[in-house]
């Protein structure tokens, strides 16, 4: 916290489901084919939820948010091919750029995650995407498990 | 819906810059290529259907009873004993 410049500009994002959201600049990711479903959202804030592995991705200007978890934390195994025109769309330069995350549905007190269909930031250009598998297959819902140790 | 008749190698232009292009007809089964600015999501319909209805369960957030997401969250890392 304290590494933060005084006079760097902070948004506030009045949340109706996590209240008021004060984000830096290096919070803000530029979805420039937003998400499916909602192509027209095209800028979200990443914040992080203290005391837990997830992360909430929130809309800068409208009331849509997501729980993220980092796919690292979720599961094990997990990797896919990402297509040229993606690796361009998101400015990666080298495979570490790319930080996966996963969507979390709860679904009756139930967690569940998306493999197939994970969120991938670029933290260095702030840009992401959610991103479709396509040569594997994962399941679009599947039973997000504690990690021990993580 | 507009239907348009095309032979293999040629074009369909979609507004000034989306393209679907028939590049071979095997059987019952037609080739696509297409060329898209890259803001356009090209998916397969059934693929986009599925993922935009867990899209929208995700997005929606679930109604946990009125419990707030937040404290749903840290019960999951922290399960009461």
């Amino acid at each position: 916290m304290s590494r933060r410049a005084v006079d760097e500009r902070m948004t506030l994002i009045r949340s109706d489901r996590y209240g008021e959201l004060h984000v830096s600049d290096d919070q803000i990711f530029r979805f420039e084919k937003g998400i499916v479903g909602w192509q027209n959202i095209t800028h979200y804030a990443l914040v992080a939820v203290e005391e837990t592995p997830f992360y909430i991705l929130h809309a800068l200007r409208d009331q849509l948010s997501f729980i993220l978890i980092p796919a690292e934390k979720a599961v094990l195994d997990y990797g896919f091919e990402i297509d040229d025109e993606t690796v361009e769309l998101l400015g990666v330069r080298k495979p570490e750029d790319v930080v996966p995350f996963l969507i979390v549905n709860i679904v009756d007190d139930a967690f569940y995650v998306n493999l197939k269909a994970p969120v991938l930031l670029v933290p260095h250009n702030r840009t992401g995407c959610q991103f479709v598998i396509h040569d594997r297959d994962y399941p679009l819902r599947h039973p997000l498990v504690r990690k021990e140790g993580g | 819906m507009l239907v348009l008749r095309r032979k293999v190698g040629e074009t369909v232009m979609l507004g000034d810059s989306i393209e679907v292009q028939v590049l071979a007809v095997e059987g019952d089964t037609v080739k696509l290529g297409f060329a898209a600015p890259r803001n356009v999501q090209i998916l397969r319909k059934e693929v986009y259907d599925a993922l935009m209805q867990e899209n929208r369960q995700a997005g929606a957030g679930t109604d946990n009873g009125g419990k707030p997401v937040i404290d749903l969250l840290k019960t999951f890392q922290n399960p009461a004993p």
